[in-house]
């Protein structure tokens, strides 16, 4: 840079392209299908821990049931760490791994 | 362990929970809280598929991260669950429960579901599991009986609990 072109310019320039993939990177925490925990249970869990509506919770029960597993929370590494310990203690098989 | 559809919990008055077990049933119960609080104590013996069963593996795909995930929150799990238990053994004859007992009681029967059902080999075959099959001499009856008596009562805790759960809107916070 010379003394042409002001400092601030130069800064501004150089941060645009930066920002984007400096975003965080994005976690989820996914409940796996087990044969032993009730679905009304399951439900029950979602809502009490995520508060999700009833309706929101059962198909999320649902999706695990059918298809093995679904995505029950996304966000850092903390929050998803934090999710899958609430799951853990209620029983729940939940895993974490990025988005 | 009757066969009359009866409501073994329900909210009362002062958001209490009434408790209509039988003595029997209670006893089943005490006993098992028993085990499971022998089982637990001075750290949980993973070994055993049934207990490794409560704690899952966080991170099957990062050893390190998992390791990690284990000493950040293993012995609070643990403490958690012994607290449910004590708070179980605590009210085992109790008439009412205040809405953090019956959430104690909801923990511990899982877990004893998830415990047993796992010792029965529960999904792992076509067998069936509701206690109707198993004849007094095989081995399986009692558990398969206790694992039957235990899914009715989560079912109905769960009943009891989610009917004080509030209303929320169908779309779910992003």
């Amino acid at each position: 840079m010379t003394g042409t072109q002001g400092p601030e310019t130069a800064t501004i320039v150089r941060k645009v392209p930066d920002e984007t993939p400096v975003a965080a990177p994005r976690w989820v925490v996914i409940v796996w299908n087990d044969p032993i925990n009730l679905m009304t249970y399951v439900t029950f869990v979602l809502r009490k821990l995520f508060g999700y509506s009833e309706p929101h919770a059962r198909r999320l029960m649902l999706q695990v049931h059918h298809e093995g597993r679904a995505v029950v929370s996304a966000g850092t590494l903390e929050r998803c760490e934090y999710d899958a310990t609430r799951l853990h203690a209620h029983g729940l098989w939940a895993t974490i791994s990025r988005d | 362990m009757t066969e009359e559809p009866r409501t073994p919990v329900q909210r009362v008055a002062g958001g209490r929970y009434r408790l209509r077990l039988e003595a029997g049933e209670r006893r089943v119960i005490g006993a098992l809280v028993g085990e499971l609080k022998a089982a637990t104590e001075g750290g949980t013996d993973l070994a055993d598929p049934a207990y490794a069963r409560l704690y899952p593996v966080a991170r099957p795909d990062d050893p390190d991260a998992q390791a990690e995930f284990v000493s950040l929150v293993r012995e609070d799990l643990e403490d958690g669950r012994r607290r449910a238990l004590e708070i179980v053994a605590r009210t085992l004859d109790a008439e009412t429960l205040d809405a953090g007992e019956v959430a104690a009681w909801l923990g511990v029967c899982n877990d004893l579901r998830l415990v047993i059902g796992t010792r029965l080999g529960v999904g792992e075959d076509d067998i069936d599991h509701d206690g109707t099959d198993a004849g007094t001499d095989d081995p399986d009856a009692w558990p398969t009986l206790v694992f039957s008596f235990l899914g009715w009562l989560v079912g109905e805790l769960v009943d009891a609990l989610a009917a004080g759960l509030p209303d929320v809107p169908e779309e779910p916070p992003v």
